[in-house]
């Protein structure tokens, strides 16, 4: 479960810059690559090597519609911590891989297919809603407990939430839901990047249609 | 002459102290006391004592049968309904309840004897909504593996011990029931009976009931139409112009718990919450039940 980034936009040139400069783009000063695994599956985040690398087509776009694509706010709700990559990173490692926290993707499963940070797992924002009549079952899997006062969430797992780019509302309004339903704040995060925000730092994505 | 007036006077202090104090009524207090502590949990309590106190005539191998929870109460001479009161509030604190539902003890007891049950949203695939959170709900669980599983409960873990060791559902109520008021176990709600006894039946027969279901068996659901016989149950008919309906109520017999009743009328303690919602005007909590308590009992599940 090795993800290299499909080198998919260089040509020829950008390929050999790519390799006569072979790991010069680290995450950090102290980190060239991320390895964690999760539920026994190994996973590694590493940058694009290749200095020339552009973010992907559909997400150069400067001016989607809003309303419908609006700028998110710094903060989700009250008392979520916000978070940038080295802290999504150090979730994964610290967190995700021991089985007491998730990475939580909330776009729609089409677009997490094509692409999404390795390690995470995909809770469409719309199985998070009221409308859904089995969002009971997902709180509990996310260690919510029954109790006669309604929901107990002090096993709860520690979430890190995040969607399409800072101008898409699927995270912040997963997080909102989550915070309704009196999931503690202090175990919610927000990645209010994205998924543009990881590619355009070039780092590794993950996608489940090729198989990865 | 003095003399005497102060011996009067002694013998006249005396009496008025003896009229406030009142030795006499204070000794027949005492023995009230003492009348009521052989009723109290603090009395030892042996085995052998707890299986001559009950017998039950429910088999949990006669699970979705229409089956009477019948008891045979201890003979003792009647007691005073004071005492009955008194003894009620001693016992009422001492049985534990907790969180756990009967659903999750059973479960957890099933998973200790080495059978793991589905979880109940994996029944439901119908609407797309439903199939897209059972995927969520995979994905979850097969990041969240290293949830530590929950520590079996008391309660779980001496049911487990007792079916290993292949006792007898008597024994094992008898063991539950002396752990339930020594405090050292918390049972689910539904199993609490309306003398504040624990109904170990209920959670015996949830145990082979969810065996079955996930050895693939449909789940045992008594026609409504079918009558319910015995103490306590009461049919009502009311036929208006263009239909006929039926009502049926259930006045709680000393002994009852709501998962039993659920079991009499259903054939599953799981439909328990059927009725509690319908009784929720009198009924505060499953485990509040009262003897004498008449309960609606719903016909659709």
């Amino acid at each position: 479960m090795r993800h290299r980034l499909p080198i998919s936009l260089v040509g020829l040139v950008g390929f050999c810059a790519g390799a006569a400069s072979a790991q010069d783009v680290r995450i950090t000063e102290d980190m060239l690559t991320a390895a964690f695994s999760v539920a026994g599956r190994d996973y590694e985040i590493a940058r694009n090597q290749d200095t020339a690398n552009r973010i992907p087509e559909g997400l150069s776009l400067t001016s989607r519609p809003c309303p419908g694509y609006c700028i998110q706010p710094m903060q989700a709700a009250p008392g979520v911590r916000t978070l940038g990559e080295i802290e999504v990173i150090s979730h994964l490692q610290a967190g995700v891989s021991n089985g007491r926290a998730l990475l939580i993707d909330a776009r729609v499963p089409e677009l997490f297919a094509a692409g999404a940070i390795p390690g995470a797992v995909n809770v469409p924002l719309s199985v998070m809603t009221p409308d859904n009549p089995y969002r009971g079952e997902i709180l509990k899997a996310l260690g919510a407990r029954d109790v006669s006062a309604g929901l107990d969430f002090s096993a709860a797992l520690d979430l890190v939430v995040y969607g399409d780019g800072p101008w898409s509302s699927e995270a912040s309004d997963m997080i909102r839901e989550l915070v309704e339903v009196g999931y503690p704040a202090a175990r919610l995060g927000f990645y209010r990047g994205g998924m543009q925000s990881w590619q355009g730092l070039g780092l590794s994505v993950a996608d489940t249609l090729s198989g990865g | 002459m003095s003399r005497i007036v102060v011996a009067l006077f002694a013998f006249a202090v005396i009496l008025c102290a003896w009229i406030i104090y009142d030795p006499i009524s204070r000794i027949s207090a005492e023995r009230d006391v003492a009348d009521d502590s052989s009723f109290s949990t603090d009395a030892p309590v042996t085995l052998a004592d707890l299986e001559e106190e009950v017998s039950l005539e429910v088999s949990v191998d006669r699970l979705g049968q229409p089956v009477e929870v019948t008891r045979s109460l201890p003979a003792e001479e009647p007691a005073r309904p004071v005492l009955r009161e008194i003894t009620r509030f001693i016992q009422e604190p001492v049985i534990r309840v907790d969180d756990q539902t009967l659903a999750q003890t059973t479960a957890g007891v099933l998973a200790g004897l080495g059978l793991d049950l589905p979880s109940p949203a994996e029944t439901a695939v119908d609407d797309p909504m439903a199939t897209m959170t059972l995927g969520v709900l995979d994905d979850i669980r097969s990041v969240a593996v290293a949830l530590p599983a929950a520590e079996p409960t008391a309660l779980q873990t001496l049911v487990i011990r007792a079916l290993q060791e292949g006792q007898t559902d008597l024994a094992i109520d008898a063991a539950v029931n002396a752990a339930a008021l020594s405090g050292e176990v918390a049972v689910p709600d539904v199993m609490v009976t309306s003398d504040g006894r624990v109904d170990t039946s209920v959670l015996l027969s949830s145990i082979i009931s969810e065996a079955r279901v996930a050895a693939g068996e449909a789940r045992a659901l008594l026609d409504p139409t079918q009558g319910v016989g015995g103490e306590g149950v009461e049919v009502r008919v009311v036929q208006t112009a263009d239909e006929t309906r039926q009502f049926r109520f259930y006045t709680v017999n000393e002994g009852d718990s709501l998962g039993a009743i659920a079991i009499k009328f259903y054939g599953d303690a799981i439909y328990y919450s059927v009725i509690f919602d319908a009784n929720r005007t009198i009924l505060s909590s499953p485990d509040r039940i009262k003897t004498g308590q008449r309960l609606v009992i719903p016909d659709a599940v």
